[in-house]
């Protein structure tokens, strides 16, 4: 019920995405915004400011806000605490390389955040051959502050066939820091499109994935994998896009787009510099194209109320067509490997020889 | 980070617990929770999680119910509509005010 109440488009988003700088002092091979040098047309912190008001305003409930490296932006840390006086929850995705004791005895202060430190591995040989060299040291660094001031936080990966073999010393290593796990998703955008034949996790990596969820409940995946997701973690979210529905991304110099993975001229929806954020949310054609968005071939499929088709920006980045179903859902992923002759997408009924495939992960 | 989130029933045909059906509460959010108008009803927002409840309560509640100052019957009897909130709606809204109290959400006063 939830979902279809949902689905009919919100009057604001629940959270919006967003990019508040480009500039990054690393070069992670999957970045999504294949972020380094800033933006020379960057939104002022008065814009910012001014964002933030509306959101208020609006009365968006969450932003999630990332980069590039936030911290590396200045004045950051003023537009949160400014978010916070707004009335508005802040969950910051920050590379830890500018966390020291300084700013998080100042970020322990703030009870509105969330703070989600990236780490690709357990180790700095599997982490620095995706951060860079150097980075698994700082991030320990980091985290160990974090832990002095009691900031809460949680350790986020991007699931890689590089760190794939490491998800249990990663759950250990985020618990020793008192910190949750999250699980994200490797996307084909940004960098990703690049290093997707090197660095994607390859589908029996992603079978096995649903599986160790499923036996590690407290990790924490977001929506970013509700495509592989059983029935037993279905309450741990939407199970379904919220691009447009629920959330959408905006960029560092402000233009707006259905979702982070989706920062495509043909998904841009206007700039907040020219367009009020509100008629942006509620009357461009992109964004009604995605709350309307059916994925017709997955509709008799067993799993589509558990899925609905999965990520339209995976579809959109491997066959260009949003309303192609995920490529990587589980009932695809046994599809391709038990028929790689066979097209990659495919829906399935209860009727189908593949459909037990349910049994197999315990649900 | 991404919400779990959670519908809260109206429904009419589910059967509702005499000791649910008391309208004479007034309600808080609880810390950390945050409310806001959505043209099914209401969408709660909790830090805790975070978690998203839909109350599809229409046009009869809003934000300021939330506030504490008025008991349930006392809010919906002074609503500006045409139309009277039949008694079977009334127990309903009440009983999912009850379910969002267990989860959390609101908090009597």
């Amino acid at each position: 019920m939830s979902v279809e109440m949902a689905r009919r488009g919100l009057r604001a988003p629940v959270n919006v995405t967003w990019e508040v700088t480009l500039k990054c002092n690393l070069h992670c091979q999957h970045c999504l915004s294949d972020a380094g040098a800033a933006d020379v047309n960057e939104l002022t912190h008065q814009e910012c400011c001014r964002l933030v008001d509306r959101f208020s305003e609006l009365k968006v409930f969450q932003v999630n806000i990332g980069g590039g490296e936030p911290f590396l932006r200045e004045g950051f840390v003023d537009l949160l605490e400014y978010a916070h006086r707004k009335g508005l929850v802040t969950c910051v995705s920050t590379n830890g390389t500018r966390v020291d004791d300084l700013l998080a005895a100042r970020l322990g202060r703030m009870k509105q955040l969330y703070l989600q430190v990236s780490l690709d591995g357990a180790t700095a040989e599997v982490n620095d051959a995706i951060r860079g060299q150097g980075t698994y040291r700082k991030i320990m660094e980091a985290l160990g502050s974090l832990n002095r001031h009691e900031v809460p936080f949680s350790v986020n990966m991007v699931l890689t066939r590089l760190n794939f073999h490491q998800l249990d010393s990663m759950l250990l290593l985020a618990r020793n820091y008192r910190a949750d796990l999250r699980v994200s998703r490797f996307r084909p955008s940004g960098r990703g499109k690049h290093s997707k034949a090197c660095l994607g996790p390859d589908k029996e990596q992603l079978e096995a994935l649903a599986i160790w969820l499923e036996e590690n409940d407290l990790v924490r995946t977001g929506d970013s994998f509700f495509c592989l997701t059983s029935e037993h973690r279905r309450r741990k979210g939407l199970d379904m896009c919220g691009a447009a529905k629920m959330t959408c991304c905006i960029s560092p110099n402000g233009d707006v787009f259905p979702c982070a993975f989706l920062q495509e001229p043909t998904f841009l929806a206007g700039n907040i510099r020219d367009t009020d954020f509100d008629t942006l949310w509620r009357m461009t054609p992109i964004f009604q194209q995605l709350r309307e968005l059916n994925i017709t071939a997955c509709q008799t499929c067993a799993r589509f109320e558990s899925c609905r088709g999965g990520c339209p920006a995976v579809a959109y980045h491997t066959y260009h067509d949003i309303s192609q179903p995920d490529p990587e859902c589980l009932i695809n992923l046994r599809t391709a490997r038990s028929q790689p002759s066979e097209p990659l997408f495919h829906s399935i009924s209860p009727q189908d020889p593949l459909f037990p495939i349910e049994g197999n992960l315990h649900v | 980070m991404t919400a779990s989130a959670a519908s809260i029933e109206m429904d009419p045909t589910q059967p509702i617990i005499c000791d649910q059906i008391k309208t004479r509460k007034r309600y808080l959010l609880a810390p950390g929770t945050q409310v806001r108008e959505e043209d099914f009803g209401l969408l709660f927002y909790s830090m805790s999680g975070p978690r998203l409840f839909f109350l599809p309560s229409g046009p009869w509640l809003s934000p300021k119910f939330f506030e504490g100052q008025a008991f349930l019957e006392q809010w919906l009897d002074q609503q500006d509509h045409p139309e009277a909130l039949a008694a079977i709606h009334r127990t309903q809204l009440a009983a999912a005010l009850i379910q969002l109290q267990s989860k959390g959400v609101i908090r009597e006063c």
